[in-house]
């Protein structure tokens, strides 16, 4: 393991992270809400930190192998989650297990809360929760598209030829950089428009920067604690729902999109394609049991709400118009189980992502056809390419320790008092990096205790991180040379 | 299904059976079940002797109808014909090679096929190749394998490995375990007449389409192409016509003018990329590639001989 | 699909069937309790369908193929499972609902051991018995199911057993391998009865109940003569540990038993390496249970702990369903685990549900293989079972069955939610029916009466789903399959 290598790079990570703090040092300095040392120490710490390990592992210039690859991407997460967490703790007035909680949730885009009374919280707070789903939404993108496909976790290695661009070298630097400016510039323009479309709907400059940050990282951090039900506007809602819906695309695709400016390649898309019709049917599921359990007046009503909370819910953003957990019967359960879905691979949302579940089904019903033609060869194919055994392969894996790693954490949370549904809900929303729960946490995570915030964050992380890259981390054959 | 000028022209045989769309028909009632399509019965055999086609010829069941038509038109006239008749729809490959590969390409779309090897790495190419094809890995020969995969509701059974007697014996067992219908690709000639009175419904040798490619290096005049048909009773020939009115006995003559032995038909003509089917008021033009249907192989020299050109062109 | 076969063995099994409902007519002539006449009835009805099925097409002797044999298996279940009802329906007490009595019948054929019966203790003697040996019949069935047919038919990986199965089985075709492997099974099968019955009779049970609980324990059912289950007996702490012994027994692998009986060597008991997993995961979590109870006080001493921790971890780990104390009072953390547990299960080749040991173990095995590619990706690592090389179909058969137990266990969750039930009282639910457990908890923890009937439907294709191993019976709703 070169850890030099990796310490210069995280000290870099650190030194740019700090500047992740001056826009809203600006706001607090432009509203004078007198939080501003809040953020100007955090900065110099995380600053001071990084410089000094930058300078200290400045020489360590070594192309970078699987091993580090596993390491940086982990302490990534890690690291910057915790100097997230020290404007909240200065600012937001949080513990450190709270703020931990807080900043994890945000840049990992769960979107779950600890703080409630958002709406009298100071606006450079409110600024920063939401910048920090878009950085992590931003370091997520180049994660998803390039990172993870070229470790080959949990079967990603099938995503690896579609990424566009000049990607066939297999080194992980020049990769990850090129593909870090390609994704960047579209993260970044679909994010304007999302603040135009917002502005153009009726929305407030100040809440349409945020809630487009947190849109289009899915993350679903809202300046308001009755979040986009706040407006009680249909156009802010469909805007929402489309950007959400797009932040939930591949963005290698998006590229494609706008680089050969042609529509075709998101119907052509077998992963978009699945996604969408997934979304369309279960939107429209819970329209029709909203509306014939009589919970809305109007069909309209019930598709609006449906359209919403179903897109919200699947995208693991975690937006809310309306509380969803005391919709009735299955409704919330169904929403809670449809978020293992997740979005499609290569994107902001979280789940376990459209694609392994297409292949999930297809393998499943190969093996029915197997057990009718027991000397049948078959292979699982996507778009008429055959998967490889070692993909499938690695999506059994990856589903399995998905399951595994939810059964136990859910575990672990009831062991600490917590009742079976809240337990069941906040695993699930943290797990796929969704945000809002059931039962206990339905609105937020104040009532929980802090040995359960610890492992929920840490819940956060392994979804985010798809599972793989922690477990390996975790694994003696990893740290043996 | 034969090819002449580059595919552009096909020849289909076609078995009438009893109940089937042809029997009972007169040959231009035909045209009228098929208003846009252009072809053209070629020939007739009835009891293993030939017919020659007109208008009023009527089908009788177990007659071997030969079509004529452009490329592009033999699939509607196939599945004209194939509307009418009682359809196949499960069919059953033996082997895996580049025969095996094609006709379950060519045939996975519109019926359910299952591919039997017993090479896995074959399997595992074939089965990322073809789309909706249920690719076994196995021996054909296996009785279990057959009985799985519910031979006695297969309607056809094609064994095109490249061994002849593997395809014979597991053509006969899939016969016997109830297949409606087995082909048998056979290499060897003396295999084909010991088989032809047993199980197997359709020997089907490749020397008739090499054996074509091969006579056209050894015959005189420009024969482009020369396919056995009925193991080599009748010839289907594509021949070109060269010269100019003068020097050829073909070429600016309207086809009721030529001087055809007897039982010789011209099917279609091949006119740089245009297909035309022969009417008797054709006129044949220099560098036509013309596709004859010769009845009575005896004739063929003939048919040669027609297409030669004189000496005076160079 | 050879359906004149089909019919001709039906038919046979529902005469054999029959006959099984001559024990419980002993049993209400010994305590004349006045169900004699229903007994006959369902008897006569049964012996009469099977004949009329039978005898037309009782000369169509032909082998089975595979898909036949799917045909039968799943048959086989719902067929008995309609018939088994019929006391049920016809008896003055219980007298149940066409709903209840396939609920009750399913659940016992299936060894699941849910009840929607209250006020056991006082039903008429003959009918208990009936119940507990429909739970002995189906534990019968599964044996066979489990030993002879599932490796045949190659579901889930269980291919792995086709060469295990105990007696002279090197013949391929399906009959006279099920038969010859029921032969063997059943003598192991019927000598744990009579030695459990014996334990529990020394241990101080009457002859009714000890056999009645013999029944219910080899089959891994749980079916009880008493509204308090095992608890009835709380006062004999022995009664509890002749019944761990036996449901650990009758949780391992069948082929095992008779491996061990041919050489009489325990020896090979350590050597396979899904008992020992078995072994090892009853232990852990028992172990958490009585630590857990212990040190929450829900238990105070701490003898008692270790017994109530012990018995309820086995009981529900090895889907048999027995309880002692309402365990679904405990703090909800332990039911939890204890439910998980279930998924598990017992043994492959056993009575038990769940979705098996060996399962368990391929995917661990698997799950870390895919870790260790993580960090060295071109390594090739062959699996290994106790030294023998796992091929990847195998392996991949496995996961299909995993991740269709999943896919079908939400389905039948939100399907239950839809008929009104809360979140836990679901889970629980299908839980208990998919893994062919029994209890819940909640509002399904005492019995299964307070739910709709629409939910009892649901739970009725649960448990039959669960004990045809799933891919079974969903292999029917693939239009491949009916092609011809």
């Amino acid at each position: 393991m070169r850890y030099a290598a990796v310490s210069r790079i995280l000290g870099i990570f650190l030194i740019l992270h700090s500047f992740g703090l001056i826009p809203p040092l600006l706001i607090s300095l432009d509203v004078g809400d007198g939080q501003y040392m809040d953020f100007i120490i955090p900065f110099c710490i995380t600053l001071g930190i990084g410089s000094l390990i930058w300078l200290v592992f400045r020489k360590a210039r070594h192309e970078l192998r699987r091993r580090e690859g596993f390491l940086i991407v982990a302490a990534f997460w890690l690291v910057l989650s915790a100097f997230s967490a020290l404007p909240l703790m200065f600012g937001g007035h949080l513990d450190f297990v709270d703020a931990f909680f807080e900043a994890t949730s945000a840049f990992t885009t769960t979107g779950s809360t600890v703080m409630s009374g958002l709406d009298h919280t100071a606006k450079s707070v409110r600024f920063y929760r939401s910048e920090l789903q878009w950085l992590g939404g931003r370091g997520l993108i180049v994660l998803a598209v390039a990172v993870l496909p070229l470790l080959g976790v949990g079967g990603m290695q099938l995503v690896r030829a579609e990424t566009p661009g000049p990607f066939k070298d297999e080194k992980l630097t020049p990769r990850i950089a090129h593909s870090a400016q390609h994704f960047w510039v579209i993260y970044i323009g679909l994010t304007l428009a999302c603040i135009i479309g917002y502005v153009l709907s009726g929305m407030p400059l100040f809440d349409a920067v945020a809630h487009s940050f947190s849109t289009l990282s899915t993350g679903g951090f809202s300046t308001h604690d009755a979040s986009i039900g706040y407006y009680h506007s249909l156009p802010i809602e469909i805007v929402t729902e489309i950007f959400m819906f797009l932040g939930a695309f591949n963005f290698s695709i998006h590229f494609l999109v706008f680089r050969r400016l042609n529509f075709g390649y998101y119907v052509r898309n077998p992963e978009i394609l699945a996604f969408s019709l997934i979304v369309a049917a279960s939107v429209l599921l819970v329209a029709v049991v909203l509306y014939f359990e009589q919970t809305y007046a109007s069909f309209f009503t019930a598709l609006r709400n449906s359209a919403f909370t179903t897109i919200s819910v699947i995208t693991s953003t975690g937006y809310t118009t309306e509380n969803f957990s005391v919709w009735p019967v299955m409704i919330p359960a169904f929403l809670m189980f449809i978020s293992f879905v997740g979005g499609c691979s290569g994107s902001t949302a979280g789940g376990m992502k459209v694609i392994r579940v297409m292949l999930l089904f297809k393998q499943g019903y190969r093996e029915l056809l197997q057990l009718i033609h027991p000397a049948m060869v078959r292979p699982v194919k996507i778009a008429g390419r055959p998967i490889s055994t070692a993909a499938t392969m690695g999506i059994w894996g990856f589903f399995a320790w998905y399951v595994a790693v939810f059964v136990i954490a859910m575990l672990l949370l009831m062991l600490g008092g917590m009742d079976q549904v809240t337990a069941f809900s906040a695993v699930t929303t943290c797990i796929n990096n969704m945000g809002p729960g059931l039962g206990k946490v339905a609105v937020n995570f104040q009532q929980i205790d802090d040995y359960q915030k610890i492992i929920l964050s840490l819940c956060m992380l392994i979804g985010r991180l798809e599972v793989f890259t922690l477990l390996v981390l975790l694994s003696p054959g990893f740290w043996k040379n | 299904m034969l090819d002449f000028a580059d595919g552009q022209v096909q020849l289909v045989g076609v078995r009438a059976y009893y109940g089937g769309p042809l029997v009972g028909n007169e040959l231009r009632r035909l045209r009228e079940h098929m208003p846009n399509i252009d072809t053209r019965v070629a020939a007739i055999y009835r009891r293993n002797r030939a017919i020659i086609p007109e208008g009023h010829t009527v089908i009788e069941a177990d007659d071997e109808v030969f079509f004529i038509a452009a490329k592009k038109n033999i699939r509607a006239v196939m599945s004209e014909l194939r509307r009418l008749d009682k359809p196949y729809k499960r069919i059953i490959v033996a082997g895996g090679g580049n025969i095996g590969r094609r006709v379950a390409m060519a045939l996975e779309r519109n019926y359910q096929v299952k591919l039997i090897d017993h090479n896995s790495a074959r399997t595992q190419a074939l089965s990322s190749e073809l789309e909706s094809s249920i690719v076994l890995y196995g021996d054909a020969a296996d009785q279990d394998l057959l009985l799985e995969e519910n031979i006695e509701n297969t309607d056809v059974y094609c064994a095109l490995t490249n061994d002849d007697e593997a395809n014979i014996l597991s053509s006969m067992l899939a016969k016997r375990l109830g297949a409606r219908k087995v082909m048998t690709l056979i290499n060897r000639a003396a295999y084909v007449d010991l088989v032809q009175s047993g199980d197997i419904d359709i020997a089907i040798s490749p020397q008739q389409v090499t054996i074509g490619s091969l006579l056209t290096h050894v015959r005189r005049g420009d024969v482009v192409r020369v396919h056995s048909l009925r193991r080599g009773a009748a010839e289907a020939i594509e021949a070109i016509a060269h010269g100019d009115a003068n020097s050829s006995k073909v070429v600016g003559r309207h086809i009721d003018e030529l001087n055809l032995p007897p039982g010789t038909n011209i099917g279609a003509i091949v006119r740089g990329n245009e297909v035309i089917i022969a009417h008797h008021d054709t006129v044949i033009e220099p560098e036509d590639h013309v596709i004859l249907f010769v009845i009575d192989k005896k004739y063929i020299v003939d048919v040669e001989k027609l297409f030669q050109v004189g000496f005076t062109f160079i | 699909m050879q359906f004149s076969v089909i019919q001709r063995i039906l038919g046979l099994m529902l005469v054999a069937f029959s006959f099984t409902t001559l024990p419980a007519m002993l049993v209400s002539l010994i305590y004349t309790d006045g169900e004699l006449i229903a007994l006959f009835h369902s008897f006569a009805i049964t012996l009469i369908t099977g004949l009329v099925l039978w005898l037309p097409v009782k000369n169509r002797r032909r082998e089975l193929r595979p898909r036949d044999g799917f045909m039968i298996v799943v048959l086989f279940w719902t067929t008995l499972g309609i018939f088994g009802a019929l006391p049920f329906i016809l008896a003055h007490e219980p007298h149940l609902s066409l709903t209840n009595a396939l609920f009750e019948s399913i659940s016992g054929l299936t060894t699941t051991g849910s009840t929607v019966l209250s006020g056991i203790d006082s039903l008429p003697k003959s009918i208990l018995y009936y119940r507990q040996q429909l739970q002995w019949l189906g534990g019968m069935g599964i044996v066979v199911l489990a030993l002879a047919i599932m490796p045949m038919l190659g579901i889930g990986g269980m291919q792995l057993y086709r060469a295990e199965t105990p007696g002279p089985m090197k013949d391929t075709r399906l009959t006279p391998r099920i038969t010859e492997t029921a032969k063997a099974l059943w003598y192991i099968y019927l000598t744990l009865t009579i030695a459990c019955a014996i334990g529990y009779w020394v241990a101080g049970m009457n002859v009714f109940d000890a056999i009645a609980h013999s029944y219910a324990t080899v089959s891994i059912g749980g079916f009880s003569t008493h509204d308090a289950s095992l608890g009835f007996y709380t006062h004999n702490p022995s009664i509890e540990i002749v019944a761990i012994i036996f449901m650990i027994l009758s949780g391992a692998n069948f082929a095992l038993h008779f491996t061990a009986w041919r050489r009489r060597n325990l020896a090979h008991y350590f050597a396979d390496s899904e008992f020992k997993t078995y072994l090892v995961l009853l232990f852990v979590i028992s172990a958490i249970t009585c630590v857990y109870l212990y040190s929450q006080h829900i238990v105070t001493h701490l003898n008692q702990a270790v017994l109530h921790g012990i018995f309820q971890s086995v009981s529900i780990a090895t889907t048999t369903g027995f309880t002692t104390r309402g365990y679904h009072t405990w703090p909800s953390f332990l039911p939890a685990l204890l439910m998980f547990s279930s998924f598990v299960g017992a043994c492959a080749g056993s009575t038990g549900g769940g979705m098996k040991t060996i399962r368990f173990l391929l995917m661990i095995k698997q799950g870390t293989r895919e870790v260790v590619r993580m960090i060295h990706p071109n390594s090739v690592v062959t699996l290994k079972l106790d030294g023998k090389p796992l091929p990847d179909h195998v392996i991949s058969a496995v996961w299909g069955f995993f991740s269709a137990y999943i896919a079908t266990f939400s389905i039948i969750l939100l399907l239950l939610m839809m008929t009104g039930l809360d979140q836990v009282s679901a889970f629980s639910a299908t839980a208990a029916a998919i893994n062919n457990l029994g209890p819940g908890l909640n509002s399904v923890a005492a019995n299964y009466a307070g739910i709709t009937d629409g939910a009892k439907w649901i739970l009725i294709f649960a448990m039959l789903i669960g004990r045809l191993e799933l891919l079974s019976l969903l292999v029917m709703f693939t239009p491949s399959f009916w092609r011809r």
